[in-house]
């Protein structure tokens, strides 16, 4: 009950100085608007970019081999680096591939359970690749099985035709044959381009399509087949802390062994990760930027403020002791005083952070911020002033009975 | 007078020099990163050839499926088919037109003992150079028979003729790629347009290509489709040329048109054109001709990044919250200093000498705050460009960015600074002494 008597007079004191009482308060209102949105946005790119593609992005590297030479055998030569790169040592596998998620490059097509022409077309990233890519990906299978030897067709680069089985990422099977059947999808048939069967060999729990915001990201279909091109490109799996000596060491012994191509664009799936999000890692890196220099300007702000008050009653908090106050009643009237200033900051400040998400999605169409951040931003523009009171605040509270008989 | 309120504001300045310092410092967070983003902003919406700007158009025409736009709601391709983009090239119904695509191939330069390397390439029209005022440091594009009879002739970049022919003028020399000897009729000097509005295909800041080759030649050496291909038709056939004669866009058009006059009868020719291709049986979606200018068209592809855009919005507000403190700075300053002013008033001083004293200070400290501000902005362009690896290189602060962004910072601090005067000149001059 003390403690809300306290209120009044706390209340009105600050009415005595409203220009720099207001001041704070706006500030606090419009830092909580930034923080919460900001914060906001910051989260939800960090998801989009932690986003697991479900192959091992962190011990991958990739590079292309590209023939020039008139008499230049693309099959022996796919065939021959790949055994080469499968015997070196420190790789667990390799394989060849017309593409792989975070490349931004690839073909899709879209599937259906029937031929029938009004049937929902569900389009599919399509990868191609043999039976070596579970492994070298590092993809979980999670029904059916992996190709074997005899699936794999060698397909010429002007060639269009497709093999008789594929595997498909658990998201397709489910868009096409409804969420809860996916796992009976193992064995049955789709049909690409309206036309063409393929049955269905296994189904992979996760493997992304090669471009990041594609909407249909999730969404895969993988056939057996190794396409012959005058450039080829290879995805290599290496054990933990061998990535980095394997990218130079293959690469040089790649081009060496046949010199009538050359080797180039070798990258780790983790830098064509960083590249592909470099946009997306510079918004995080510069929000969270802002919102902490924000909140330590506002703490100043705040802190300011409380201090200044704090000098100017210097006599009036010891008139206040001598009276009787104690050291912690004293504390807990600046400390109070705060938290009102807050807790005004913070009404005004749920309205501006509500109007200027309203603008940014209007405007930019950024997804609405979810409820959950108003208390979260509440909360931090709280922490922060009653931090940055708590130094003024022990000065006040040390400040002696004896001030009372003195004059300023 | 003025020479003794300078005097006054900077004694009151180093009398209390953390007090002033921590202002100029919060003032200069909030132009710093107002200066950033802004910097962002204005330099990914530069317009790379703004003194033709309105003369330049990107040629759209819908060839697309009956029962789907290529962009919803209902607009046409942004790029066009091989047929379209040579009918209308050789028709010369502009003052110029080009039209261009990616692909790619390798060098073999043996004679001049370099290993191969695979270089990016655009096929193009000769108008190309002239319509895009693209630099030479030595020789031309090609000419009108080369373009016509398929001649092996390149225009190699700045970089490429560096990596080639170290450097010297390489015109008339011959170079051999494709399996085929070449003849170097043009050295590009540098020349990165910035977005790079003539072909966005690999990004608006993506890097110019090292060699331009004649836009037949792309089917003489059956060239693949580089930059985005999409088709809504299954092609005929699996060769080449079934592509060319598919209804699949790869090229980018553009035609340069000096006048509303010239503009209106090239729209008159475009329609003309997709009526007669409508007649062959193609273009079987109502007439949808589009033509952008290049102000039109980067606004069209939201070349400005969304994000950057909202990072403006809050770098603004930030810089409020920046104001808002040092408003809170001052006026605490100010009580201390109410005695001074009642004194001063008291011996005769007006209000608007009053407000002119501390305008002074206040001016010097916003301008400080404001040049404290470009000076952050600076290293923290130098990280921030870091972080867009991609285009970091073409981020620069622009004299217009800075000067406004420190009057920002004046204006802003006068009026943050001058409502605590203000407020203090209201009560009687007696009270004030007394104080």
């Amino acid at each position: 009950m003390q403690f809300f008597l306290n209120l009044g007079p706390i209340f009105r004191a600050l009415m005595r100085q409203r220009f720099s009482a207001i001041l704070v308060v706006v500030q606090i209102a419009i830092t909580m608007a930034i923080i919460t949105n900001g914060l906001a946005i910051t989260w939800e790119r960090f998801l989009h970019i932690e986003r697991h593609t479900g192959i091992d992005e962190h011990n991958s590297f990739f590079l292309t081999s590209s023939g020039f030479t008139q008499g230049f055998n693309p099959r022996a030569t796919i065939e021959n680096d790949l055994s080469l790169i499968r015997a070196t040592n420190g790789v667990i596998d390799a394989v060849q591939t017309n593409s792989f998620p975070l490349s931004d490059s690839g073909n899709w097509y879209e599937l259906q359970t029937t031929t029938d022409k009004d049937a929902a077309l569900i389009p599919a990233a399509s990868y191609k690749f043999d039976e070596h890519g579970i492994n070298t990906f590092g993809l979980t299978l999670v029904a059916g099985e992996n190709f074997s030897a005899q699936d794999t067709l060698w397909l010429d680069e002007a060639d269009s035709q497709w093999p008789s089985h594929v595997l498909i990422s658990q998201a397709t099977a489910s868009a096409l044959f409804g969420e809860a059947q996916w796992q009976t999808a193992v064995g049955k048939t789709l049909f690409v381009n309206q036309s063409t069967p393929l049955i269905i060999k296994g189904i992979v729990k996760r493997l992304h399509a090669p471009w990041v915001d594609w909407p249909h990201v999730e969404k895969t279909i993988i056939s057996p087949a190794r396409v012959t091109h005058n450039s080829a490109r290879y995805v290599i799996r290496t054990q933990p802390g061998r990535l980095n000596d394997l990218m130079q060491s293959l690469s040089a012994s790649l081009a060496k062994e046949n010199t009538q191509r050359v080797i180039r664009k070798v990258k780790s799936i983790q830098q064509a990760k960083d590249e592909i999000y470099a946009a997306d890692i510079a918004t995080v890196s510069i929000l969270l930027v802002v919102i902490v220099v924000l909140a330590f300007v506002t703490a100043m702000g705040v802190a300011g403020l409380a201090s200044f008050n704090i000098d100017k009653r210097r006599q009036q908090i010891g008139i206040r002791r001598a009276l009787g106050a104690s050291k912690g009643q004293i504390l807990q009237y600046f400390m109070l005083e705060n938290a009102l200033l807050c807790a005004i900051g913070a009404v005004l400040g749920v309205l501006l952070t509500f109007m200027l998400n309203i603008f940014l999605v209007d405007r930019y169409s950024l997804t609405p911020l979810p409820l959950l951040y108003v208390p979260i931003g509440v909360l931090i523009l709280f922490f922060i002033s009653q931090l940055a009171v708590i130094k003024p605040a022990v000065r006040a509270m040390s400040v002696s009975p004896a001030m009372a008989t003195r004059s300023l | 007078m003025f020479k003794y309120y300078v005097q006054l504001a900077l004694s009151s300045i180093m009398r209390s020099k953390v007090h002033s310092l921590l202002t100029m410092l919060t003032i200069a967070l909030g132009i710093g990163a107002c200066t950033i983003t802004l910097t962002l902003v204005s330099s990914m919406s530069a317009n790379p050839i703004s003194h033709k700007s309105e003369q330049l158009f990107r040629v759209q025409l819908d060839n697309w499926d009956p029962n789907q736009a290529a962009i919803s709601p209902d607009l046409p391709p942004e790029f066009v088919t091989w047929t379209d983009a040579n009918n209308i090239v050789n028709a010369k119904q502009a003052k110029r037109q080009s039209a261009s695509a990616i692909t790619w191939g390798m060098v073999n330069p043996t004679e001049q003992g370099l290993t191969p390397f695979l270089a990016l390439m655009r096929v193009t029209s000769k108008d190309f150079f002239p319509m895009f005022d693209v630099p030479f440091i030595y020789g031309a594009g090609w000419d009108e028979s080369a373009e016509q009879n398929n001649d092996y002739v390149v225009v190699l970049s700045k970089e490429t003729n560096q990596r080639v022919f170290n450097g010297v003028n390489s015109v008339g020399k011959t170079l051999t790629m494709l399996g085929a000897t070449f003849t170097v009729v043009g050295v590009l000097d540098d020349w990165h347009m910035s977005p790079k509005f003539y072909d966005m295909s690999y990004g608006a800041f993506s890097a110019p290509e090292d060699i331009y080759l004649p836009l037949g030649l792309k089917a003489v050496f059956e060239l693949p489709h580089g930059g985005i291909t999409s088709c809504w038709k299954p092609i005929e056939s699996q060769r080449y040329d079934a592509f060319l004669h598919s209804e699949c866009i790869n090229f980018q058009l553009w035609v340069e048109l000096e006048d509303g006059e010239q503009k209106a009868q090239f729209n008159q020719y475009l329609t003309n054109y997709v009526t007669q291709q409508k007649t062959l049986g193609r273009f079987p979606r109502p007439l949808n001709n589009r033509l952008l200018d290049v102000t039109q068209w980067l606004e069209y592809k939201q070349v400005v990044k969304q994000d950057i855009q909202v990072m403006f919005w809050l770098s603004v507000m930030f810089l409020l919250v920046c104001l808002i403190n040092a408003a809170s700075l001052l006026s605490a300053k100010l009580h201390t200093k109410h005695s001074e002013i009642g004194l001063r008033r008291a011996l005769g001083a007006n209000f608007s000498q009053i407000i002119l004293q501390y305008s002074v200070e206040i001016v010097f400290i916003g301008l400080c705050g404001g040049i404290l501000g470009v000076l952050l902005a600076i290293f923290g362009l130098q990280g921030v460009a870091s972080l867009y690896a991609g285009y970091g290189q073409l981020i620069e602060l622009d004299l217009t960015v800075v000067t406004s962004v420190i009057a920002l910072a004046v204006v802003g601090t006068i009026i943050a600074g001058l409502i605590p005067v203000y407020s203090a000149c209201r009560p009687a001059p007696a009270m004030q002494i007394k104080q």
